[in-house]
């Protein structure tokens, strides 16, 4: 039960910052100069946007509710199921930000998180050749060594 | 649709995806590998695991890699759709599989591949949507 709460969490938390963040930059000026001078100012502008940073804090929600779930379930089972943001970013595209989603992203973004699943839920073969473990050094945890190249947003972010 | 304005949009956002999208992957790579390095935070002392994380090599490029992934996307946020970028993004989980594939020496199995090749099929019909589907509110529809 705990395991589709922290998912459920997750999926909604990444999706809310990604609103956020889109809503809080497409309300303000296109940003089209980024030349090194103007980076500063552009920079400067995005950490302004009470919605970005909203959005920021809902990454960050959704980050630390990615690493309960990870304690709970596999990375290979956490990472596909969150893959579900997706789908719930185009719902809330569509219906919050009023974004006119043509049939052609629709099928899209479901190849997108079909392959997001298939890629993620198996586990690479580990390769030949393996890092010697340094003395008082240990890896990641078992099962998840590998599985963990696998995952885009391992800040949280997407992920 | 004006494709003289659109064109420079396009082009400006393909260029920041693919920024985005190899900051993301190249950032978990290196991250990963500063992380398997790292002793295991259960096992050693608070104050050894921070000095082992501040003196890793890995991490502060790892981390400014991030730095740009996010901006890229949250700038890309000002003129393109969410529902265009987000989905476009996510060919990282392909890039990241294949840098498993020839830089790590993963061996993948076929259904993983299947993956990959419906994710590049899944982006590529989004990229070919239009980057923006409704007005800027200073500039008006373009695209």
């Amino acid at each position: 039960m705990l395991k589709w709460i922290l998912i459920v969490f997750t999926v909604l938390a990444s999706s809310a910052g990604d609103i956020l963040c889109a809503k809080g930059m497409s309300e303000g000026p296109e940003l089209q100069d980024f030349r090194p001078a103007k980076i500063g100012r552009d920079l400067g502008y995005i950490v302004t946007r009470r919605k970005v940073i909203l959005g920021w804090m809902f990454y960050a929600l959704s980050f630390f509710s990615l690493l309960g779930l990870l304690s709970v379930a596999k990375l290979t089972v956490a990472v596909p199921a969150t893959a579900l943001s997706f789908v719930i970013d185009t719902i809330g595209a569509r219906f919050i930000l009023h974004e006119h989603v043509p049939w052609k992203r629709w099928v899209g973004v479901i190849c997108v998180t079909a392959g997001v699943v298939l890629a993620v839920r198996t586990h690479p073969k580990p390769p030949a050749l393996t890092r010697p473990a340094g003395a008082g050094y240990a890896s990641v945890h078992p099962g998840q060594d590998q599985a963990s190249h696998n995952h885009p947003g391992a800040h949280g972010f997407h992920d | 649709m004006n494709g003289s304005q659109s064109t420079p949009r396009r082009s400006r956002t393909v260029t920041f995806l693919v920024i985005a999208v190899l900051a993301n992957s190249f950032g978990n790579l290196v991250l990963s590998e500063g992380m398997a390095r790292m002793p295991s935070f259960f096992e050693v002392p608070f104050d050894r695991y921070l000095i082992a994380l501040l003196t890793n090599p890995f991490l502060l490029p790892g981390a400014a890699l991030m730095a740009i992934y996010t901006l890229t996307q949250v700038s890309l946020f000002s003129w393109a759709d969410l529902s265009y970028v987000v989905p476009c993004v996510a060919s990282s989980y392909a890039v990241t599989t294949l840098l498993g594939e020839f830089v790590l020496g993963e061996r993948g199995e076929l259904i993983r591949w299947f993956g990959v090749v419906l994710i590049f099929i899944g982006v590529t019909m989004v990229i070919e949507t239009p980057v923006a589907t409704k007005p800027h509110p200073d500039q008006g529809f373009q695209c």
